[in-house]
Order: C-alpha cells, then structure tokens, then sequence
C-alpha cells in the first residue's frame, strides 16, 4: 500500500452509549485502501458496536465517519451499503427462508433497482415464463460468488439447512454481492474448524489481492489475525488502546495488559 | 349454468379472496394489518360517491376505490414504518375504527341510515374475476422477482435486510399502500353488489376474517390466501351439506336394526349445521388447523419441492 492513497474510511473520535454506558469512546483511526485491517479486544471491547456504527444500524452520539472522504453519518444504512460498505453477522444473520442463491442475490438488489419503479417494473412489466436479462445477470453474479467461495453445490438448499461453517461464507457471499469497497466481517471464522479456517484465510487473501476489496476484520483466532492483517487496532472497554503492524501491537505492554486474565492468547 | 345461489357464492368468494390478497401483500414485508375492512370501507364509499352521487360509470368507480384507498394507504403506511408487532395492530385498528366513525356521521353519504340506493352491478362477477385475474398474475411475476426476495428478506430480518442495501422504507410503503388499494377495489366490488353498506359493514369481525385467510392458507406464497379463503369460505357451507349427504343413505339399511335407527336418527339431529352449531365447528376446526399446521396448509418450501419432484432438478 502506498502512503499517499487517501484512506478508504476514517473514524473521527466515535462515541456510542447505551443509557449511561459508553460502549465507544472517542474512537480514532483509519482504515487504508486495501488492507485487511483487524480490530481485535477481549469480549465486550466494543468491536460489534463499531461495526453497527459504520453500517448505520446504530447512531452515534459523538464523531463523524467518512467513506471514501465523504462524510456518511446521515446517509442511511440501505444507502451506505449500496455505496460500497457491506458486513456481515457475529450472529449468523441470513434469511433463514430463502435459498443460499436467493440470500446472496438479496444484496445485489439495490444495486440493480435504485428506485422502487424499477424494481416494481423489472418485477412485472415482462413476459410470464421468462427471467429475463436483469434477473439472468444477477443470477450469473451470483453464482459466480457461490463458485469462488466453494459453496456452489448449495445454491438451492434453504440457508437455515446449513452446516454452521457453510453458513458463515454464504454471509460472506452475499455481503460480496452488494460489489462492496470495504467489507466488514465480524468473526468470520467463530465456529470454524481448523480446515474450514485455512480455507477462510485464503478467501480473505484473495478478496484483498485479486477483488482489491478491503477488509476490515474482527476476529478473536490470533493465529488467523496475526498472519493475515497488514494493520491492527485494538480496542478495549470502548477505547482504542493500540494500533500498528502486527508484531508491534503483539509486543505493546497495554495490549498484553488488556489481555491478561481473559482466556484468549495473543 | 350458474344458478343464484351458486353465482352469489362465487361472488364473495371472488370478494373474500381479494381482501385476503390485500391483508398478503404487506404481510409479505412483515406488516400485520388490521385495517384491510377499513381500507374496504373507503373503497366501497370512495366508488359509491363516484357511481350513486355523480351518477358515473362503474369501472371508474372501481378506479377510483383503487386510488382513494391507495392514498388513504400510503398516509396509515408512514406512522406504520415506525411501529411492529401489536403496536401496528393497534395502529391499524384504530384506523379502521375511524372509517366506521366517519361512515356513521358523514351526512353526505347517509350517515347513520347507511350509504343507500348504490346501483347494483349485474355483471359484477366478471368484474371480480378480471380484478383477481390480474392480481394473481401481479403475485405470480412478483414471487420470482428480485423485489419479492427483497420482501422476503424484509419480513425474515428487516434490519438484515437494510444493511444489504434494501430500501426497506419504500417497499413497506410500497406493499402497504398497494394492498390498500386492492381492499379498495374488494370494497367497491361488494357495495356495488348488496347496493347498500353502512358504518357496521366493514368492522373488526370483517378485519380477523381477512387476517385469518392468510394465517390458515399461508403466508409465503400467494397460493396460501388462495387456499385459505377458499377451505374457510366452503368450510361453513360444507358443514350445511352433511345432512343432504346423509339423507342419500337408502332407509332400508337404516331401518335394519333398532340401533341403526336410533344412530342415524342422533346423528342426523347432530348434523344440524343450520345454526350457532356451524360456528362452533368452524372455530373448532380453525383451532384444529392451526395445532397441526401452524405455518399454514401451504408454504413456499412445499411448493418448491413438489416443483421440484415434478419437473425434476432444474438449476
Ligand atoms: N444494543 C445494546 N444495548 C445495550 N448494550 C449493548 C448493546 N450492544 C452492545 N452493548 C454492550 O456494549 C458493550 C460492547 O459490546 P460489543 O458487542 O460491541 O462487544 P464486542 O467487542 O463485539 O464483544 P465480543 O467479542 O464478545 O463480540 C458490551 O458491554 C455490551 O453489553
Ligand atoms: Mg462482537
């Protein structure tokens, strides 16, 4: 990564409180054009929390974002996502009752349909018995996204028959859809096993060096996080506590004091 | 052909159907209506004001049901976004009670004596079915839609949804407002048939009937309101016919034994559907049914793998 590209978003002293806790407090920091950048803490840091801020589910009550040096903290969350930021859940979060092919094909609809006409008259201004090209397209897409996550052969299976790990890419897949520039993966590899977390890393790697899409990566396996981030904030008790390469953050006295005692290994 | 009996059957089947169309499209994006007989009553009013007071032509009273309630749709439908649940309930509850209030004080239209003299449609089955024809087909494209996954996502997870880019707020309106209409429509079709309604016609009674099409047939596909109006609009009927079916068994079968006799005669006097009797089962059998099929007869998923099974595994 070159030092002059602008970075892709920036955290400008973020600040959410729920009643009179503060789950985030004046948080800086900013993300580089295609990176993974991690943000790791022990349970409760707040991590989550930021990552509802970014997409816009919650407000914040101090601070200001900006996406691609535009400021987003009025833009709603459907028009965030449509601009370039998706995510996706710590607590699995697909639409139990659609298929995997329908999930993923969800998130590439406000891309395609910007106003509810167009959406309305793709749905019914076209001959009965055919798909017609838009839904063609969109169905290729995302197939293509299936194929390069290695869950193709589920395409028709409802998202609630899943194996957990098989669930976990197809929030992947369909957070892919939406042709993100940044995407936000909240504990990607929870519930993985060794197996299905190698096969994860090398997805991260190619989304960042083949797609140039930019990760910002929440992830409690240090092992994954060590070997995969370029740059790491941590967060703790709603504050930033450390940020660097890898190895600096490891070796920073506050990160080793803020994990100390919590069962996690740095 | 058709004689009365059978043609007024149809006919508000054809009505019933379509208030059940109305309660499906915004349920399919998770809003739960109680307001679709209020939505009837501006319809029916709307039309009759254009037919019976302006003396113009029915289809463009039906038109305008259309319109107007469409209108009155979208104003319920914003305060709607905000609230879910039993809160909507209430909200839309509230609406239909302050349709009922005004059809009972607005002296234009008669007020308290009820909105009279409505010209009555001779052809209006065909009118019913056209309407029902066209919404069927609006529900056929829409289900395989981006648009209908859309709403789907919306009802499963709404906050989901609008992280993945969905506009969650203008197809709620969307869906909202457009049932609306289609009530409006189901309004205007039954004033223009019985040619008299007043404040008491399209009340709360009318609003769970509508709801519990959908919730029996169905919500996950339009083929479940189909199912559910039609098995709780004949099941009443059918309840009445018992005792015909009955009378066919030959009364020397019956006469064979003294305890024959005295089963048919217990039975026969059991089978007295005429009355409060019919009602009682009717609520039995809704209770049954919702015990063995919560979801519904009909859902998505079954449709898919009975296509499935019959066309074979197409991609
Ligand atoms: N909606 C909410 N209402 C009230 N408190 C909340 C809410 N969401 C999070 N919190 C609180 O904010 C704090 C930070 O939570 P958050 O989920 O962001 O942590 P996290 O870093 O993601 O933790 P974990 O690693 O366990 O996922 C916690 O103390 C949590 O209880
Ligand atoms: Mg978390």
């Amino acid at each position: 990564m070159s030092a002059a590209a602008a970075p892709i978003l920036e955290l400008h002293g973020i600040t959410k409180m729920f009643g009179g806790f503060t789950a985030l407090s004046d948080v800086h920091f900013s993300v580089e054009e295609k990176v993974i950048h991690a943000v790791i803490g022990p349970n409760g840091a707040g991590k989550t929390t930021l990552f509802n801020v970014i997409s816009g589910m919650f407000g914040a009550e101090g601070g200001s974002l900006a996406f691609k040096g535009q400021a987003i903290d009025r833009i709603k969350p459907h028009q965030r996502a449509n601009m370039g930021i998706a995510r996706t859940f710590q607590n699995i979060r697909l639409f139990e009752d659609l298929s995997v092919l329908e999930n993923v094909q969800v998130s590439q609809h406000g891309r395609h349909f910007r106003t509810i006409w167009s959406a309305v008259s793709q749905a019914i201004f076209h001959a009965p018995f055919s798909k017609g090209s838009q839904e063609i397209e969109m169905e290729d897409y995302a197939m293509e996204l299936l194929e390069f996550l290695g869950i193709a052969h589920a395409r028709n299976t409802n998202a609630a028959d899943l194996a957990f790990g098989e669930r976990r890419l197809v929030e992947i897949a369909r957070a892919l859809a939406a042709n993100p520039a940044i995407m936000l993966l909240d504990e990607p590899a929870a519930g993985m096993n060794p197996a299905e977390t190698e096969n994860l890393d090398e997805i991260l790697t190619r989304l960042r060096d083949e797609k140039n899409i930019t990760i910002l990566l929440v992830e409690h396996d240090m092992n994954l996080v060590m070997g995969l981030s370029d740059y790491v904030t941590v967060l703790n008790f709603g504050e930033k506590i450390a940020e660097g390469k890898p190895d600096e953050v490891q070796n920073d006295p506050d990160v080793i004091a803020a994990y100390l005692g919590t069962d996690e290994e740095l | 052909m058709l004689d009365a009996y059978q043609e007024s059957l149809l006919i508000f089947f054809g009505i019933n159907l379509i208030a059940a169309f109305s309660f499906y499209l915004p349920f399919k994006t998770g809003q739960v209506s109680l307001g679709q007989a209020g939505f009837m009553g501006v319809g029916a009013y709307a039309a009759g004001i254009i037919t019976t007071k302006l003396g113009l032509n029915f289809p463009l009273g039906l038109f305008t049901s259309a319109i107007v309630a469409g209108i009155v749709g979208l104003m319920v439908g914003f305060p709607a976004l905000r609230i879910k649940g039993i809160y909507l309930l209430l909200l839309t509850l509230g609406f239909g009670q302050i349709v009922q209030v005004v059809a009972l004080t607005w002296d234009y239209t008669g007020a308290h004596n009820g909105f009279q003299s409505i010209p009555k449609q001779k052809d209006v089955i065909y009118y019913i079915y056209g309407v029902l024809v066209f919404i069927i087909m609006f529900f056929w494209r829409l289900e395989r839609s981006s648009l209908g996954r859309a709403m789907v996502a919306i009802h499963t997870d709404e906050d989901a949804a609008e992280v993945m880019g969905i506009d969650i707020v203008r197809i709620k309106l969307f869906a909202f407002s457009v049932g609306a209409a289609f009530a409006g429509m189901a309004g205007c079709l039954f004033a223009h048939m019985t040619t008299y309604v007043d404040s008491l016609t399209f009340g709360i009674l009318l609003a769970v009937n509508i709801l519990m099409f959908v919730v029996v047939g169905g919500g996950s596909t339009f083929i479940g309101p189909i199912v559910g109006t039609t098995v709780l609009y004949f099941l009443p009927e059918t309840l009445r016919t018992l005792r015909e079916w009955m009378e066919l068994v030959p009364i020397e079968w019956t006469e064979s034994s003294e305890l024959l006799t005295q089963g048919y005669d217990w039975l026969y006097e059991f089978l007295d559907f005429e009355n409060e009797k019919r009602w009682i089962a009717y609520a039995l059998i809704l209770i049954l049914m919702m015990i063995w099929r919560p979801q519904g007869l009909v859902s998505r998923d079954q449709l898919k793998r009975l296509g499935r099974r019959f066309v074979g595994a197409k991609s």
